[in-house]
């Protein structure tokens, strides 16, 4: 041949070959094994190398490039280096969207061109602008993961309850309904400013698509969207008329006006709905340190009008003369950026903080009326006559021979993380949030189900499951953050506290030790979902 | 070396045609070809990587991907390349049996890696990862579905190859028609040595 193509023996190639193996071999060794004194950038390094090394190997040995003739290593290399720039180009988009922004400032109109960024090198976008293009697309890519690896654990990740509108609507009845929607009609916004809502509070016209309403503040949106939405969607956290339950569920009215009016905080409100929320936060001196779930499914409308709902909405709230409605448009063009509840968190911290406590203390004491609310004094109380045993406050151990666990702490803790969604005597709320009581106790007698109470516990559970006919299709947080104790009370409450549940005489109370034996496990939501199919319940 | 193609000329010395290159246009054809399909892996292997992380729901490549068995996969498509250069080795000291064993290696071992892709598929399909599910299922799927196909199309010449050489005996002057079979399957080869450092390895640093 005319470039000595047939002059290698088989023995270049088997050298080769071995060589491509073993790299194969040491490659999957540092990722499964990695020693310890390469950190995870340099394994990184020495994993592109090898399989460039690779790459190379076959071109030039298996592909003759290496004697052959070099207009084919023109062409191939002019192809891939069309691929790399391509490549280089894209990456560079997501990564430094500074690089594109020229483009966008040429279509913002000038008024808004005029605001400037206060720090650093001025900037012909608005600050709005600004913290969407800072903030986008700067989560774990691959620069981000060789500086900085993330967690392992993916289980942190929320998945939004996929509850029917028609299954919320069991917690109401009638004059509840009619109760709320009062509420939210006597929310008139300030007749200065919209006569005609004052006038007759009925849905106005939210306009929402017309970019020519933001540039002067516009206080109309859908009202009725809003607190329907908030009904069905919110309430059952952050109750009713949004005064949260203290420790649990961070208060809306009065906090979220705060957060508004905060820099950058128009957007984080339509993020924490888009994508959740995770991490300790502090609201009016209180730490929450719950997960809120992301509510992507919802539409741009039903978000913008539930989160107005939620800044000026409220019956303690008063609407600010300037309030300018967050729009549809805006939600969309939060969509997509693909933020972690923990990005939103992150978020949060860079709101600078306004401080405006006076409206929380009015809202505690309303809607205690409320059915749906479970408020702390009045649960607290429920167990203690509930429970004919012990339930006084010290730690006091039930005389039974084996069933010993500590009654007040497991109602307590209960009380405090679990009744607000299972509700006060483990009755759930049929279609949203599965029953404990008696459930509980059938899953205990279950081969395994010591265990599967435990995990639930610590890992959550993701999956549809079904309870007493019906279909549960929730998300149960991960309480990770308790004790090994409070973890053996809670769930022992659950399997025998209630008052329907007759506790079984050869009761064995799970021990904290045996919660300790099932941490470190990492499990995700959906594991703990395969191993309750595999109790045979369902 | 013939510098003019004859009408009659029916075997693989009449690519070598009296252009200015001097080369086969067939093998020049095909480098270009690879050129241009490296382009489109590039946009593949690109969009995935910008896209990497960004699924708001599960499953993600840690719940899914599992490292030894791809490492399995990738071996027997590294060891189906070099088969490939063992093919066309033999073909051209004209030791025909050799060149139709180790061709039928080939597309056997490629068979073999089709079928891991498609347990892996299937696996991950019931793990909850589809195409339309979430980011990180629709850039996956494209991405390696696209290779696999690749690879069934390489499977399928090289068979064809197998085939033809019993009704038309082939030798060493047939080499550069292999040769072509065999750069496409080497490029396959490596552009799968990239997905699996940047799909699977890389993720579990």
């Amino acid at each position: 041949m005319a470039h000595g193509n047939g002059k290698h023996g088989p023995g270049l190639y088997i050298i080769v070959a071995l060589i491509l193996g073993v790299i194969t071999y040491v490659e999957y060794y540092i990722v499964e094994f990695p020693p310890i004194w390469m950190s995870s950038g340099w394994v990184m390094f020495w994993l592109i190398a090898m399989s460039l090394a690779k790459f190379l190997m076959v071109i030039w040995f298996f592909m003759h490039l290496r004697d052959d003739d070099k207009l084919y290593t023109g062409f191939f290399a002019s192809g891939f280096v069309i691929a790399m720039a391509t490549f280089v180009a894209l990456a560079a988009m997501f990564l430094f969207p500074r690089a594109v922004a020229p483009r966008v400032a040429a279509a913002e109109p000038p008024a808004i061109a005029a605001h400037a960024d206060p720090d650093a090198y001025p900037s012909p976008l608005d600050p709005e602008t600004l913290a969407r293009i800072e903030t986008d697309g700067l989560s774990r890519t691959v620069v981000d993961r060789t500086l900085a690896p993330r967690p392992k654990d993916q289980s942190l990740r929320i998945t939004p309850p996929a509850a029917p509108a028609d299954t919320f609507a069991l917690r109401l009845d009638d004059d509840e309904l009619e109760d709320i929607d009062l509420a939210d009609v006597d929310i008139a916004p300030d007749p200065e400013a919209d006569p005609a809502a004052a006038a007759l509070p009925a849905p106005e016209d939210p306009e929402p698509d017309d970019p020519t309403l933001a540039v002067a503040p516009d206080p109309t949106f859908d009202r009725t969207l809003g607190a329907q939405v908030y009904t069905q969607s919110c309430s059952g956290c952050h109750q009713a008329n949004g005064q949260g339950i203290p420790g649990v569920f961070p208060p809306l009215a009065g906090h979220a006006l705060d957060l508004y009016e905060a820099d950058g905080g128009r957007t984080y409100l339509i993020d924490v709905m888009l994508y959740g929320l995770q991490g300790p936060i502090e609201v009016n001196g209180q730490t929450y340190n719950g997960v809120m779930p992301a509510w992507p499914q919802l539409s741009d409308e039903q978000i913008a009008a539930v989160v107005n709902h939620s800044v000026v909405g409220f019956d303690a709230v008063d609407e600010p003369d300037g309030f300018d409605a967050i729009r549809p448009d805006e939600v969309a063009a939060e969509r997509g950026k693909g933020l972690t509840p923990r990005d939103v968190h992150a978020l949060r911290e860079e709101l600078e903080p306004v401080d405006e406590p006076v409206e929380e203390e009015a809202v505690e004491e309303e809607a205690v009326d409320e059915e749906v609310v479970e408020a702390e004094p009045e649960v607290e109380a429920e167990p203690e006559v509930a429970e004919p045993d012990e339930v006084s406050v010290d730690e006091v151990e039930a005389p039974e021979p084996d069933p010993t666990f500590d009654r007040a702490l497991g109602a307590q803790v209960y009380t405090q993380n679990c009744s607000a969604c299972h509700q006060a005597n483990g009755q759930g709320i049929p279609g949203v949030f599965p029953p404990l009581a008696g459930h509980a106790l059938d899953l205990y007698d279950a081969d395994g189900g010591r265990t599967y109470l435990i995990d639930v516990i610590l890992y959550g559970l993701q999956g549809p499951i079904e309870v007493d006919g019906r279909t549960y299709t929730g998300l149960m947080p991960a309480f990770a953050q308790l004790n090994d104790e409070q973890i053996a009370a809670v769930v022992n409450h659950s399997v025998v506290g209630f008052d329907a549940v007759d506790e079984p005489d050869d009761f064995d109370a799970i021990r904290a030790d045996e919660v300790a034996a099932e941490r470190g496990k990492g499990l995700t939501p959906s594991d703990v979902h395969a191993q309750r199919q595999e109790l045979g319940l369902d | 070396m013939r510098e003019t193609i004859a009408p009659t000329e029916t075997h693989g010395a009449a690519v070598l045609s009296a252009r200015s290159t001097k080369l086969p246009d067939i093998k020049l054809m095909m480098w270009v070809f690879l050129a241009s399909d490296c382009m489109f892996f590039g946009t593949l292997i690109g969009t995935y990587l910008v896209y990497n992380g960004r699924s708001l729901v599960g499953p993600g490549p840690l719940d899914v991907l599992d490292i030894p068995l791809t490492t399995v996969s990738t071996f027997v498509l590294l060891m189906s390349s070099f088969l490939m250069v063992l093919a066309l080795h033999s073909l051209r000291q004209n030791d025909i049996s050799k060149f139709r064993l180790w061709t039928f290696g080939v597309a056997f071992f490629g068979a073999i890696f089709l079928g891991f892709q498609i347990y892996e598929f299937r696996h991950f399909i019931d793990l909850g990862l589809t195409l339309q599910g979430n980011l990180f299922g629709t850039t996956f799927y494209v991405l390696t579905g696209t290779h696999g196909v690749h690879v069934a199309i390489g499977v399928l010449w090289l068979l064809s190859i197998l085939v033809h050489s019993y009704f038309h005996p082939w030798t060493s002057k047939d080499d550069v028609y292999l040769e072509v079979a065999g750069l496409y399957w080497h490029f396959v080869d490596i552009v799968w040595i990239v997905i699996f450092t940047v799909v699977y390895l890389v993720e579990f640093v």
